[in-house]
C-alpha cells in the first residue's frame, strides 16, 4: 500500500517530469500495441482455424474428380483406415477470375443454394440486401475485389460469365485462394450447366491412428493405376491447416521481434530518463533523507509514475490494438479460408502487460537505486552530478571548428552514458529498418522469392509424343526468351507424397539450393526442406524414392529451399525418373517470355499452338496466390517505418529537451555572454551528432549482417533454411541517413525552446 | 569624454498576476567611457533593473537607450546577443561558470565566438596571470576553485572580449572579506587602465572604488556624487561617501 506522503510525491513527480512520462508512454504504447496484435495472431489464429473446421464439419480429405462418377468413394470405403465416406455430385470447370490486377485460376465449383451440403459445410458470412437473379455467393477471400451486390466475371475456356455478388461464404476446403478449389452457390435463376462438367466431390474422415497423407497417396496413385490421364484435386484438412497458418505464423513472429526491439529501446530510455531525473531532483532527494525518509519510499516514488504511466501507456495500446486487429484481421482471413475475426483475448492482453512492465518495473527499480547512494549532504549540494567532471577532451585552445560545435561535440563526450544509450536505441531502430529494407528487396518478387524460378506459360498433361513439336514450335514464337520440357508428378518418400519436378536442364533455372546443387545424373536428386526433415538425410545420403510402383535409391546431391508444396518438393532429372519408370516420357513445358511479353498473351499463343494438354498463365497464377502474403509484407513494410519514425522522433525529443532542461543554467549563462539561441541550437545539435552517427553506423552495419540470419529464423517456418537477400549496402546506407536527417530535423525542431531560456530571467531568478 | 551610454525616460514595469509593479521610472541618464559608475540604493529598488537594462539583457517598457551611439532597446534578440558579445562584459554575483567546462574553456567559449585562436588564447593567458590565477585552476573543473578564484576566473572571462563596459553586479556578494578585496583591487585596476565599469552593490566597502556612485529609491535615481579615481591615500573619500548616503537615507 502506499502512504498518502509517498501519493503526494509520486503525484508531484507526475507532474514534475509529465513530459518524459507521456515520451515513455508513447513508446510503451506501441511496444504493448505490436506485442497484443502479435500475441493474438499468433495464440488464436489457428485455434479459430480449428474451431471453423469443427463447426462446419470439416473432414480429414477431399478428392475433386472431373467426372460424373468417381473410383475414389469405393477405395476409400474399401481402406480400413478410412472411418467414413460420402460423395457429392457438383458441377465444375477450372476458370479464373481478377484478383488484385492478376488472373487467379483454379478449379470453380458450383452448387445450388437449395442443396444441402453435409460434411465441409459452407457457411454464409454476408449477404446483399437485393436478391439477384444471377447472384453467386463467393468465396470470402475474394471480398476485397467484389463488393456484395458489385458484378464479378469468372472466365473459362475463353468466355466471360458474369455475375452479381449475392454474398460471401466461408468454407474450409473450397474458399481459399491457394488451396483446392473455390466454390460459389448459385441463387436459383443461375445455370452453369452449359459451361461445366459434372464432378465429384468425395469427402473421408480416416480413423484416429491413420496417416491421412498416405491414404490419399494411396489412393491417387490407384486411380491412376486405373487411368493415366486422371486429373484429380485434393485436400487435407493437415494441408490447409499448415499452410493457412504459415503466412500469419511468420507475421507474428516478425510482430513479436519489433516489439521486443521496442521494449528494449523502452528500458533504455527508461533507465536514462529516471537516472536525469534523479539528478535534476538530488536537492529534494537530498531532503527527503534529511528529513527521515527511507530509500525503499523516495525510490517508490521516483519509480512509481514511470510504471503506473507505463501500465496506463500499455492498456491503452492494448485497447488501440483492437482497432487495428480489426482490418488485420480482415487482411489475414484472406490468407485463410475461414473468417477470423478475433473477441477480446485476455490471456494475450495479460501476457503482453507483463512482458512489458516486468523489464520497465526492474529497469525502474535498478536506475532509482541510485538514490540508495546519494548521502543528503551531497545530493543537498545538487548531488553527484555537480562533481562529476571529466576533462573535455576537445579542450577550446586546441581543437579546431567552431565554437558551438566544439561544446556541443565535448559535451557529448563528457556524457558517456547518455551518448551511449542514445547510440544503442538508434541502433536498435536502425536494425529494425534494415529488415524494412529487406522486405522492400522482397516484396516487389515476392512469388519468385518463395517458390524460386517459374515460368510465365506452363502446359502440363501434354500427350507425350505432342512435347517435341510444341517445343519447337513455342520456341519460335517472337514473345518466347526460351522454353523447355518441365514435368510435375507425385512421388512417395518415406511414404509421404512428394511433389516431384523434373527439368530438362536445371541450369536454365536459377538454383534454390542453399547447399550442394540440383542433380545432373540420372541416380542424383535435390530435396526440399521438409523432406530433409522427413527423412533426415543430408548431402551424400541416399533416398529411396516410390514412383507409380517402382522403387530406386537416389543420392542427395542438393538441399533445397522455398515454400513450394511447404518444403515437401525434390528434383529429378528426367534420366533419374526413367531410372524409376524407363517408359517415363515429358508431359509438360515450361515457356518463359521476353522482358515486357504479357504472360496472358503468352498463354493464348501458346495455347494455339498446343495440341493436347491444360496450358496455364502460370505467372497470374503464382502472383494472384501470392498477393495476400505481398499486401500483408507491404503492412508490414509500413508498420515499421511508422515505428521507426516514432521512435526516432521521440527519442531524440526526449533527449534533446531534457538536455535542455537539464542545461537551462548554463544555456542562460551563455546567452547572457552573448551566445544567440541560433549558436546554442548549433551546439545541441552538434552533441546528438556522435550518438546519431554512431547509432546509424551500429545499426547499420548489424542490420545488414543480422538481415539473413533473421530473415531465415522468420521464413523457416515456409521451408527457407538460408536467405540471400542480395541487399544493396547503399539501401541500408539510405534508410540509416534517412534516421540521421530525420534525428537531426527533430532535434532542431526541439531545440526551438532554447529560445524560451532568457538569460534575464535566469540570471535574476 | 562624449558619453558611452546615455538613456532617455527608461522605464520598466513588470505585470505579475495582473497588477503592475513599476521598476524604473523615467531615467535619464549618462555615463562616460572612463567612468566606474556604482549603483547603489535599497533593496527593490531597480539597481539590478537597470544594470541589465543598460547592457542590453532585458528590454526597457519605455525609454531610449544609446549605447555608443547605437540605439539598442527595439534590437532583434539575436542582435542583442551580438551586441552584448562585442561590447559587454557581465561579472555576476553568483559567478556563474558552467560546471561542465575547464575554467580555460569557460573564458574561451566566449572569447572564440568568430575570433581567431591564436589572439585569443594568447589574450587569455594574459589575463589569468593579470588576476593572479596559476596554471594548475586553468584547466581544472570550475566547480574546484574557491569563491575568490572562480570570482577572478569569471572577470577573466568578462574581459576576454575587450568590452567597451563591465556589468559587475554584486561582484563581492558571495565572497569573504580577503577574496573581496583581490576582487575590488582587479576592478580598480581595470578602471585604473582604462576601462568603463558599471558594478551594482550594497556594500560601502566595495562602492569606495567607484569613481561615481548613483543612488536608485523607488525606481528613480534620487542621488548622484562624483567620487573621483580610487586612491588609498584619499582619507576622506569614506567621510564623502558616506555623508552623501546619508544624504540619501542609507
Amino acid at each position: 500500500m502506499v502512504s498518502v506522503a509517498t501519493a503526494i510525491l509520486i503525484r508531484r513527480n507526475f507532474k514534475r517530469h509529465w513530459g518524459r512520462i507521456v515520451t515513455l508512454g508513447i513508446l510503451t504504447l506501441l511496444a504493448a500495441a505490436v506485442a497484443n496484435v502479435a500475441l493474438i495472431v499468433a495464440t488464436d489464429y489457428t485455434p479459430n482455424f480449428d474451431r471453423r473446421a469443427q463447426e462446419l464439419g470439416t473432414t480429414d480429405l477431399i478428392v475433386l474428380d472431373p467426372l460424373p462418377t468417381s473410383p475414389v468413394a469405393e477405395l476409400l470405403r474399401d481402406d480400413d483406415r478410412v472411418a467414413e465416406t460420402s460423395v457429392l455430385g457438383l458441377r465444375g470447370r477450372w476458370s479464373s477470375v481478377e484478383v488484385g490486377g492478376t488472373d487467379l485460376s483454379s478449379l470453380f465449383l458450383f452448387t445450388p443454394a437449395s442443396k444441402t451440403w453435409s460434411p465441409n459445410q459452407y457457411r454464409v458470412t454476408e449477404r446483399a440486401e437485393t436478391t439477384f437473379d444471377d447472384g453467386i455467393v463467393i468465396p470470402f477471400t475474394l471480398a476485397s475485389d467484389y463488393a456484395l451486390g458489385e458484378p464479378i466475371t469468372i472466365r473459362a475456356d475463353g468466355q466471360d460469365h458474369t455475375f452479381h455478388v449475392q454474398g460471401y461464404l466461408e468454407s474450409t476446403h473450397f474458399a481459399g485462394r491457394a488451396y483446392g478449389a473455390l466454390l460459389f452457390v448459385a441463387n436459383p435463376g443461375v445455370d452453369v450447366t452449359g459451361w461445366t462438367n459434372q464432378v465429384t466431390l468425395t469427402s473421408a474422415n480416416v480413423a484416429a491412428d491413420a496417416d491421412v497423407d498416405q491414404v490419399l497417396a494411396d489412393t491417387e496413385a490407384a486411380v491412376r493405376a486405373m487411368a493415366d490421364d486422371v486429373q484429380l484435386a485434393s485436400s487435407t484438412i493437415a494441408l490447409l491447416r499448415t499452410g493457412v497458418g504459415l503466412g500469419p505464423s511468420v507475421f507474428a513472429l516478425s510482430l513479436l521481434a519489433f516489439a521486443a526491439v521496442l521494449l528494449l529501446v523502452v528500458v533504455i530510455v527508461l533507465r536514462t530518463l529516471i537516472a536525469e531525473a534523479i539528478s535534476q531532483d538530488s536537492t529534494a532527494i537530498g531532503t527527503l533523507k534529511a528529513v527521515g525518509y527511507r530509500t525503499g519510499r523516495i525510490v517508490a516514488a521516483v519509480t512509481l509514475p514511470y510504471i503506473l504511466g507505463g501500465a496506463a501507456a500499455a492498456l491503452v495500446g492494448i485497447a488501440l490494438s483492437y482497432l487495428v486487429l480489426q482490418s488485420l484481421s480482415r487482411q489475414l482471413s484472406q490468407q485463410g479460408v475461414v473468417v477470423w475475426a478475433p473477441g477480446p483475448n485476455l490471456f494475450a492482453g495479460l501476457v503482453s502487460a507483463a512482458v512489458l512492465l516486468a523489464p520497465i518495473a526492474l529497469a525502474a527499480g535498478l536506475a532509482a537505486l541510485r538514490v540508495r547512494s546519494l548521502s543528503p549532504v551531497v545530493a543537498l549540494r545538487g548531488g553527484l552530478e555537480a562533481h562529476d567532471f571529466r576533462a573535455q577532451p576537445l579542450p577550446l585552445d586546441r581543437a579546431r571548428g567552431a565554437v558551438p560545435e566544439r561544446l556541443g561535440l565535448g559535451h557529448a563526450l563528457v556524457h558517456p552514458g547518455r551518448t551511449a544509450a542514445t547510440t544503442m536505441v538508434l541502433a536498435l531502430v536502425l536494425v529494425f529498418a534494415s529488415f524494412a529494407v529487406g522486405m522492400v528487396k522482397i516484396q516487389p518478387n515476392l512469388a519468385h522469392f518463395l517458390v524460386g524460378d517459374y515460368a510465365d506459360v506452363n502446359v502440363e498433361r501434354m500427350h507425350p509424343e505432342d512435347v517435341d513439336a510444341t517445343l519447337e514450335k513455342v520456341r519460335k514464337l517472337p514473345g518466347v526468351e526460351k522454353a523447355y520440357r518441365h514435368d510435375s508428378f507425385t512421388l512417395t518418400i518415406s511414404g509421404r507424397q512428394i511433389a516431384g519436378r523434373a527439368v530438362q536442364d536445371f541450369g536454365v533455372l536459377s538454383t534454390s539450393a542453399y547447399e550442394g546443387r540440383e542433380p545432373r545424373h540420372d541416380n542424383e536428386i535435390a530435396i526440399g526442406p521438409r523432406v530433409a526433415e522427413i527423412t533426415g538425410a543430408g548431402i551424400g545420403d541416399t533416398v529411396a524414392v516410390d514412383y507409380q510402383g517402382q522403387s530406386q535409391d537416389f543420392l542427395v546431391v542438393g538441399l533445397l529451399q522455398g515454400s513450394r508444396q511447404l518444403g515437401t518438393f525434390a528434383d529429378l532429372t528426367y534420366d533419374g525418373v526413367r531410372r524409376l519408370v524407363p517408359e517415363h516420357r515429358p508431359t509438360g513445358l515450361w515457356v518463359f517470355g521476353r522482358s515486357g511479353e504479357s504472360s496472358g498473351e503468352l498463354r493464348s499463343q501458346v495455347d494455339a499452338l498446343t495440341p493436347s494438354g491444360a496450358v496455364g498463365d502460370m505467372k497470374q497464377s503464382l502472383e494472384a496466390e501470392s498477393r495476400p502474403y505481398s499486401d500483408m509484407m507491404l503492412g508490414l513494410i509500413a508498420t515499421i517505418v511508422t515505428l521507426t519514425v516514432a521512435t526516432t522522433a521521440l527519442v531524440t525529443g526526449v533527449v534533446i529537451t531534457t538536455q535542455i532542461r537539464q542545461q537551462a543554467r548554463d544555456f542562460g549563462v551563455l546567452k547572457a555572454l552573448g551566445f544567440t539561441s541560433r549558436q546554442l541550437r548549433r551546439q545541441i545539435l552538434a552533441g546528438l551528432l556522435p550518438p546519431l552517427l554512431a547509432g546509424a553506423s551500429l545499426g547499420g552495419v548489424s542490420g545488414w549482417f543480422a538481415l539473413a540470419p533473421g530473415f531465415g529464423a522468420l521464413l523457416a517456418p515456409v521451408g527457407f533454411r538460408k536467405v540471400e537477400l542480395d541487399v544493396e549496402p547503399w539501401m541500408i546506407l539510405v534508410a540509416a541517413v534517412g534516421v540521421v536527417l530525420l534525428g537531426m530535423l527533430v532535434a532542431w525542431g526541439a531545440s526551438a525552446r532554447v529560445k524560451r531560456i532568457s538569460a534575464y530571467a535566469l540570471i535574476t531568478e | 569624454m562624449a558619453s558611452l551610454i546615455t538613456t532617455e525616460k527608461l522605464s520598466k514595469t513588470f505585470s505579475r498576476k495582473g497588477s503592475q509593479h513599476h521598476v524604473l521610472k523615467n531615467i535619464d541618464l549618462e555615463i562616460d567611457g572612463d567612468d566606474f559608475t556604482v549603483v547603489m540604493g535599497p533593496s527593490g529598488a531597480g539597481k539590478s533593473t537597470l544594470l541589465y537594462a543598460l547592457s542590453g539583457m532585458d528590454r526597457p517598457s519605455l525609454g531610449r537607450i544609446v549605447f555608443d551611439g547605437k540605439s539598442i532597446e527595439k534590437m532583434p534578440e539575436d542582435k542583442l546577443a551580438r551586441f552584448r558579445l562585442d561590447h559587454c562584459g557581465f561579472v555576476f554575483q553568483q559567478v556563474y561558470l558552467l560546471d561542465s567546462l575547464s575554467v580555460s574553456d569557460n573564458v574561451l567559449a566566449v572569447g572564440l565566438l568568430g575570433a581567431r585562436r591564436r589572439d585569443v588564447v594568447a589574450r587569455a593567458r594574459d589575463l589569468f596571470d593579470r588576476v593572479g590565477l596559476p596554471e594548475r585552476t586553468r584547466g581544472a573543473a570550475a566547480t574546484t576553485l574557491s569563491g575568490g578564484e572562480a570570482q577572478r576566473a569569471g572577470i577573466v572571462r568578462a574581459l576576454i572580449r575587450e568590452p567597451r563596459v563591465l556589468f559587475a553586479d554584486e561582484p563581492t556578494g558571495q565572497l569573504n572579506s580577503e577574496a573581496s578585496d583581490a576582487v575590488l583591487d582587479l576592478l580598480s585596476d581595470l578602471h585604473a587602465g582604462g576601462q568603463c565599469i558599471l558594478m551594482v552593490t550594497h556594500d560601502v566597502r566595495s562602492a569606495l572604488r567607484g569613481s561615481r556612485i548613483l543612488y536608485l529609491r523607488d525606481g528613480a535615481i534620487a542621488g548622484d556624487i562624483k567620487l573621483g579615481r580610487f586612491d588609498r591615500k584619499d582619507s576622506g573619500r569614506r567621510e564623502r561617501l558616506q555623508h552623501f548616503l546619508d544624504e540619501m537615507g542609507w
